[in-house]
């Protein structure tokens, strides 16, 4: 009775289509994430090494790009310390453990995913909320420890919650939040004013 | 490949022609399908007219969109997609199910 | 009340677990895995219930946000509604698994104590879990933390002791499926189901490790996160439907394992690389924008497909149906997956105006309505094939007592989770105007858009809907504890093929 079933709406034909489209499809994907990977290690142009916290860090419109890209400018040491790569990497390393230990990413966004309680974190670095580069440092700093105290609400009553983090660890969440921000995300978000771009 | 993003007041217009897209592929395939049911003319009148809204909405959705180069084949796509498969689908329901009224003079499977 | 008093409750309250415990180890309506089956059911519909009270918590903090604050945070009420989301749905599949496992392939469960065993180290461990999670909520920034608090990746935040158990208790059903289908018989659904299942558990170890570059981190994140739920998981719930359609409503096995292939095809192959449109924005190159765009455009086509198909068969075939409450959600997940993963998704995934979309209550919106529509939905249906066949296979059809339970719980829960989506679209499209395109992601913008009329009033609204919602999920557990008691009519029987062969 299977001579009635044209091959093409068999199921062997099927069967066969549906290994070949899964495995084209995977092979396809693992090709490309070798190449991403190897286009977003640290310290390639995407993904900054992690010693880019010693730099100056802004986002400006690209004409050529027609996007918003980072720029990587002079020297500006993080708590006035040049650290070198090994330095900077266990730095930015203690910052992001700090960031999945604390569970952030359940009131923020992170690169834009994560939960919608609190503003997304990936150009927190940048935002003109923190004043002058000079003082954004230490007000970052206090933040983390007593966020409470040094609350900014913009009127919304939404409130960070006292999360018990040490010194060191909002250190290294500052510098993780730096390194960050110089990461090429093409172009999200748009429309972003830096600290220091005001015209 | 480089984008253009929507503009500001397009907002609106890109999500909206969106799920037209999809709701219109969705009536176009069960207006198609229907007709093929009940055989009559009508419905595949409208199975028609609700493609070539389908295609109106295609092109809003591509000015919208800012569309050009690469992102034209994926709205030629979307066309022929939506236009196709239907039949393409229509065509298999039958040919899988061919030997199915005949099922109780068959035993065994 | 005294602290006696409480105790009196619990030890009734635990008598009566025990009572219907025993009551279903001695059902005789039930196979030894359809038993294991009903175990996982019911703990599936317990994590609904905890997803259904966190999520009404955490909706709640967006209107009051001092309350339970530093008591109860918002990111401790969304990480326990999200993740109990994914455990009960997971219960659900391998519940379902287990249901069909020895009609499926003619044997008995080759491990069946190995499987019993597993699901009491499971839920023992998902116990815990969620006791860390409400009581420890986080840690100081080291690896002892994430080893034993919580992960804090969004969606699969359990620690990583309870990740490798995770994989040990899959291991253990991943051996049961292949070893039963070996000792017995292998088929089309059963080939498909064991290698979904390979892929499912080796997907999970891809997040089970610490990157410090979060590029790379959310790169693999997406791998478990998208491959699992638009492509794994689509496919292991076609698999339970191939079946059910079979046993149900009498569909040959050729037809149900060709389309069960055709699926396989589409969904994978519009799936897989669809991962693109999650790497917009995360640091990844610029070849994503064309593959994302690409197959998210595709992806929407096996949801086209579904229209057809089912107009056809509605046509060609009359089928009788004596499970309505089942095929009530057959319908509304029909439904909801073409609303939530389809129109939902298409409207915000192209990198044009998702540069504006991403990271907002847009996503929050899209996920509601898919995760309902696509999932919830079709485990709901199960769990009354299920009830029915556990109550001695009666008619739960028409003029079936107490019928007004599974309707009203099958409007609110409908009619609240379209309310709260509809709710979370219009804080989601205020929020990609005022806060992405006039502000530019600022923070002063993000409660720009955070304090607007518009915002408020839609979580006001989402709030009421969650309302709803979590009625229609109370009296869905209700009605599953009940439904079918005392009916003496019998199901119309559905002859498979097999059996109508012999009757020919």
């Amino acid at each position: 009775m299977t001579e009635q079933i044209p091959r093409w709406a068999s199921e062997t034909f099927w069967k066969k289509t549906a290994i070949w489209v899964t495995g084209g499809s995977f092979v396809l994907l693992v090709v490309l994430t070798f190449d991403s990977m190897k286009q977003i290690s640290a310290g390639s142009s995407r993904v900054q090494a992690y010693s880019v916290i010693n730099k100056d860090v802004s986002y400006r419109f690209d004409k050529s790009k027609q996007r918003y890209q980072p720029v990587i400018g002079d020297d500006a040491p993080l708590f006035g310390k040049t650290l070198n790569e090994e330095e900077s990497e266990k730095l930015v390393d203690l910052g992001k453990k700090t960031v999945q230990a604390k569970n952030c990413m359940n009131c923020h966004t992170l690169l834009g995913n994560g939960a919608y309680y609190a503003p997304d974190l990936t150009k927190a670095w940048l935002d003109q909320g923190w004043g002058a580069k000079e003082s954004r440092e230490s007000l970052m700093v206090n933040f983390l420890l007593d966020p409470e105290k040094n609350t900014r609400t913009y009127g919304s009553n939404r409130k960070m919650p006292n999360l018990d983090i040490t010194q060191q660890e909002a250190e290294g969440i500052v510098a993780f939040l730096k390194w960050m921000s110089a990461i090429d995300t093409n172009g999200f978000p748009h429309n972003f004013k830096a600290i220091g771009e005001e015209e | 490949m480089l984008i253009e993003p929507v503009a500001l007041a397009d907002f609106f217009l890109s999500f909206f022609s969106a799920a037209m897209i999809i709701l219109l592929g969705a009536l176009y395939a069960g207006l198609f399908a229907w007709a093929k049911i009940t055989s009559q003319y009508r419905f595949q009148l409208g199975a028609g007219l609700v493609y070539l809204t389908l295609l109106l909405t295609v092109f809003v959705f591509s000015q919208i969109n800012h569309f050009n180069g690469y992102w034209l084949t994926l709205s030629f796509l979307m066309v022929v997609g939506y236009g196709c498969m239907p039949y393409v689908i229509w065509r298999l329901c039958v040919a899988t199910h061919s030997d199915e009224s005949d099922h109780s003079h068959h035993p065994g499977g | 009340m005294t602290i006696l008093a409480y105790q009196e409750k619990a030890a009734v309250c635990w008598a009566g677990c025990k009572q219907r415990h025993a009551e279903l180890m001695a059902n005789p309506f039930l196979s030894g895995g359809q038993k294991l089956a009903v175990h996982y059911f019911t703990v599936a519909m317990v994590l609904f219930m905890a997803q259904l009270l966190f999520g009404l918590l955490a909706g709640l903090q967006f209107l009051f946000p001092s309350f339970l604050y530093e008591i109860l945070d918002f990111n401790v009420n969304r990480m326990v509604h999200i993740n109990a989301m994914v455990v009960w749905m997971l219960y659900g599949f391998i519940g379902s698994v287990y249901w069909f496992l020895e009609d499926e392939s003619g044997v008995p469960i080759v491990g069946l104590k190995w499987g019993q065993l597993a699901f009491w180290v499971l839920t023992g461990a998902v116990t815990v879990v969620v006791l860390v999670y409400l009581l420890i909520q986080f840690g100081a920034g080291n690896d002892t933390s994430l080893w034993l608090i919580n992960e804090g990746r969004e969606y699969i935040e359990a620690p990583r002791w309870a990740d490798i158990g995770i994989v040990v208790v899959m291991l253990i059903f991943f051996y049961n499926v292949a070893a039963t289908f070996s000792a017995g018989k292998w088929s089309g659904i059963a080939g498909v189901l064991t290698l979904d299942l390979v892929a499912l558990a080796g997907l999970y170890t891809a997040g089970m490790f610490y990157v410090t570059n979060i590029s790379v981190d959310q790169y693999w994140w997406w791998w478990v996160i998208h491959l699992w739920v638009e492509a794994t998981w689509e496919v292991l719930v076609g698999c339970i439907m191939a079946w059910s359609l079979m046993k149900l409503l009498g569909v040959r096995r050729k037809v149900v394992q060709t389309w069960l292939y055709i699926e396989v095809a589409l969904m994978f192959g519009s799936g897989i690389l669809g991962l693109g449109h999650h790497y917009f924005w995360i640091g990844t190159p610029e070849y994503w924008f064309t593959i994302g765009g690409f197959f998210s455009a595709l992806e929407p086509i096996p949801l086209v497909a579904m229209v057809v198909h089912s107009i056809y068969d509605s046509g060609v075939h009359r089928f009788k149906n004596s499970n309505h409450p089942a095929l009530a959600w057959i319908i509304a997940h029909a439904f909801g997956n073409f609303l939530g993963a389809g129109v939902w998704g298409f409207m915000h995934t192209l990198p044009q105006i998702n540069l504006y979309t991403h990271g907002t209550q847009w996503s929050a919106s899209h996920g509601h309505l898919a995760f309902f529509g696509a999932y919830a939905t079709i485990n709901i249906a199960f769990f009354y094939l299920a009830a029915q066949q556990a109550r001695g296979n009666v008619w739960m059809g028409g003029d079936l007592a107490n019928g007004w339970r599974w309707k009203t719980a099958c409007i609110l829960l409908n009619l609240g989770v379209l309310g709260m989506t509809v709710a979370l679209l219009i804080a989601g499209y205020e929020q990609s105007f005022i806060e992405r395109a006039v502000e530019g992601s600022t923070w002063a913008g993000y409660f720009a858009a955070q304090n607007h009329p518009w915002f408020m009033q839609a979580m006001i609204w989402r709030m009421v809907f969650g309302l709803m919602t979590a009625a229609g999920g109370g009296l869905l557990f209700w009605d599953l504890l009940e439904i079918g008691k005392g009916e003496q009519r019998h199901a119309a029987v559905i002859k498979t093929e097999a059996e109508a062969a012999i009757a020919s």
